[in-house]
């Protein structure tokens, strides 16, 4: 069994003016490619997301944040990576940035330099998109996984299926998770060499299952990390969903609130009735309790100990969790029948801030490996 | 909870629907696939060729003449079975109200109709800016000469496409000293030149609401129910209708057990937590029916349904909601793939999960919304009446 550590990035930026240059240029971009006309144009189109978005991310850096100089990155702050995450988020990108980083951050952590030098200078300028296929129909979230690597003469033999990948749609390269003898391995598989079921999820971002049928792989394709890293990885991805969702409950309240102060009925405002205004109040503490036990996660997943990390990655998902659907849900109920049409962005929220709910291991899980570690 | 006479008539039904409704049918309403109108519309006229296609409309009309306590066990029944439900508007809202205050023109013409599946009705009472407050509504309607010509619009108009006839409310009396009091029913033939249904499409793709313009489509002018101006009490009388089947327990009863069949699948009838969310949720709906048989012990006696109906409503719509929260979260990530071709070929009802979740959320929406619900049980009570 691998003990290999994902190689944690600074906490904090060095240089504060960087986050803001940061932010800015995410702004324009997002406001330049992220109108709700845009995105659902875009979801139309062949590839069924923003390719011109994608290429103004490469071009922004933004692929290649906090990856390592060495091979194309930007060595900047998880919490500048969360940050990027909120923001796109709120505007509910259709491209799978965030599980692409992940997948990016786990190749720069597990991988060998030869593979590092092979794959990360392409994925830093958006030529390669890398995922994580990870988790299966019946196994739950973490383990067991019944996907299995059994050794090949011609190096690896992968059977067993992934599934409800997000962004394996669209993906070039995956990072496989699978069982060996000897415990846990990870693999680099071209998604040319696998077959995959592409979907869209309800939310309209891609999604894929992969059958895994007695695939051979090479024996250079094994990553030189293995459960300690893939641990590490699946933490940040639940750490970066939070942010995402954070970004679509700011997003849902600045929604509700603008149409509770416009739409009128019985001579006044909705936000004039006190059981509203409640209602109101509430989703915004759930705003203020979600934002920092987000940024408590990322800053685990930076710095702390695996057993420090997976408690506060556990915690924000439950808490961040619940946020997201008391938001998602008087979002749609303070809008009435406006909250669940195709045109208007209330419906679209509440979807992603449910698949959010579920993904990345739901409450359930979250609720048990915290009291595992806390009693 | 029902007596041994109440229970043979239940079997009764449920043999009923066994044999007359299609198993595919049925399947689809279990698995939440849409029925289509055709489908709908053979099984109101196996309904019908049995006369209980309007079981609570009195004898005279062609219902059933059963008590409210048989209706009930009835429509439960017919629930729990998958029976598709045959739409509300013409049989449980519009044919009551037009046996109270149709003229005997109207009951002899539209009754039958209704019964049959002949006309099939919608209900044009929301507009862009009356919801809630629906006694705010602006569609105009004046008389000229035998006919009243209506301009407005009226939207969340359910199942309009598949409808030929809309009974609507329309503003007669600008003028009137309260709003309610300018109000008045028409039934509008669809078909009317001026008339303009355009869909609205949710989220999950489907068409079941629509916008429906007017531009001055005339409407003759012994279609107006009752008498001009008394559109407003009618109207409370529609939305009054139904009320002892509000809290949908056949409905919650039928996706409790698909709850229970998708967790098993799921391996999740052995981890205690969610065991443990399933019985919250069982034992939710076991108080609910506890609530709704002394609602119908009360009915018995005689005495019609007051507030309580309305808690029902509130608690029986949270239930679906909570219930359909359950089924997506049964399933996980696995419930993300969604649309055409994103069934997984071993499951394929994952791919609906999201859809029966999505859809719920509007039965805390319509109907009067649940904040509505709780003014009136708070005016009810008399909260605030000392201020």
């Amino acid at each position: 069994m691998s003990t290999t550590q994902m190689d944690p990035a600074p906490a904090q930026s060095d240089d504060a003016d960087i986050r803001a240059l940061l932010r800015n240029s995410l702004d324009t971009v997002l406001a330049r490619h992220y109108s709700f006309e845009q995105r659902r144009d875009a979801r139309e189109n062949e590839a069924r997301e923003s390719q011109a978005a994608w290429a103004a991310y490469a071009e922004l850096g933004l692929l290649a944040l906090t990856l390592p100089a060495g091979h194309g990155g930007l060595p900047v702050s998880l919490a500048d990576l969360a940050m990027v995450v909120e923001a796109m988020g709120g505007a509910m990108v259709l491209e799978p940035y965030a599980p692409a980083m992940v997948a990016a951050r786990l190749l720069s952590a597990a991988g060998s330099e030869d593979q590092q030098a092979a794959w990360l200078p392409a994925i830093c300028r958006g030529e390669v998109r890398v995922i994580l296929a990870h988790e299966e129909a019946n196994g739950g979230y973490a383990k067991p996984i019944a996907a299995s690597a059994t050794p090949d003469p011609h190096g690896w033999r992968l059977s067993g299926r992934k599934s409800a990948v997000a962004g394996g749609d669209t993906a070039d390269l995956f990072i496989v998770s699978a069982n060996t003898a000897n415990g846990v391995a990870l693999f680099l598989v071209p998604a040319a060499d696998l077959a995959i079921r592409p979907a869209r999820s309800f939310d309209w971002t891609g999604t894929a299952d992969l059958m895994l049928d007695d695939v051979i792989i090479p024996t250079s394709a094994r990553l030189t990390g293995g459960e300690a890293a893939l641990a590490a990885a699946l933490d940040e991805a639940a750490a970066l969903a939070c942010a995402d969702a954070v970004g679509a409950i700011r997003a849902a309240n600045a929604l509700t609130r603008a149409h509770t102060s416009t739409r009128r009925q019985f001579g006044r405002s909705l936000d004039a009735f006190q059981v509203l205004q409640h209602r109101l109040v509430d989703m915004t503490i759930a705003q203020e309790l979600a934002a920092p036990i987000t940024a408590a996660a990322i800053a685990a997943c930076a710095a702390a100990t695996p057993a420090e990390r997976a408690r506060a990655v556990s915690a924000a998902k439950v808490k961040v969790g619940e946020a997201a659907r008391y938001v998602g849900e008087q979002c749609v109920q303070l809008h009435g029948g406006m909250g669940l049409v195709q045109e208007y962005p209330a419906a679209h929220l509440f979807a992603r801030l449910s698949l959010f709910e579920l993904s990345h291991g739901g409450r359930d899980y979250h609720l048990e490996r915290y009291a595992e570690l806390v009693l | 909870m029902y007596t041994a006479r109440e229970q043979a008539f239940a079997e009764e039904v449920r043999a009923f629907v066994r044999s007359e409704c299609s198993e595919d049918v049925r399947r689809k309403v279990f698995e939440a696939v849409a029925v289509t109108a055709q489908e709908r519309l053979a099984w109101h006229k196996a309904l019908h060729a049995r006369g209980w296609a309007a079981p609570h409309w009195p004898a005279e009309h062609g219902g059933t003449g059963w008590s409210p306590v048989e209706t009930y066990i009835f429509s439960e029944t017919l629930a729990e079975e998958g029976a598709p439900d045959l739409g509300s508007f013409g049989l449980k809202m519009l044919g009551p109200t037009l046996m109270q205050y149709g003229t005997p023109e109207q009951k002899a013409y539209y009754l039958p109709r209704i019964l049959s599946g002949e006309d099939i009705w919608c209900q044009g009472f929301s507009e862009p800016g009356a919801g809630s407050d629906l006694a705010s509504l602006k569609t105009r309607a004046v008389l000229d000469g035998d006919h009243w010509v209506v301009n407005g619009q009226k939207m969340w108009t359910t199942m309009a496409h598949e409808s030929n006839m809309m009974f609507a409310l329309v503003r007669t009396d600008p003028d009137a000293p309260k709003p309610q009091m300018g109000i008045s029913m028409l039934l509008i033939d669809l078909k009317t030149p001026g008339v303009d249904i355009r869909p609205i499409i949710l989220l999950n793709g489907e068409r079941t609401t629509n916008e429906v313009f007017f531009d001055n489509v005339r409407v003759p002018a012994e279609n107006l129910v009752g008498e001009p101006h008394k559109g407003w009490t009618y109207s409370r009388v529609v939305l009054g209708n139904e009320r002892l089947s509000i809290a949908r327990i056949g409905l919650n009863r039928r996706q409790l057990a698909r709850l229970k069949r998708i967790a098993a699948q799921q391996g999740l009838t052995t981890s205690p937590l969610f065991r443990a969310r399933i019985a919250e949720a069982s034992i939710e709906l076991d108080a609910l029916e506890a609530m709704a048989t002394a609602m119908l012990d009360r009915a018995r006696a005689g005495v019609a349904p007051g507030i309580e109906a309305n808690m029902l409503k509130i608690k029986g719509s949270e239930l679906q909601q909570r219930l359909t929260r359950l089924l997506v979260e049964a399933a996980g990530r696995s419930a993300a793939p969604f649309g055409p071709g994103a069934a997984d070929p071993d499951r394929p009802w994952l791919a609906r999960l999201f859809k029966s979740h999505f859809d719920t959320r509007v039965v805390s929406i319509y109907g009067g919304s649940n904040e509505i619900q709780r003014n009136i049980i708070a005016k009810s009570l008399g909260f605030g009446a000392s201020r």
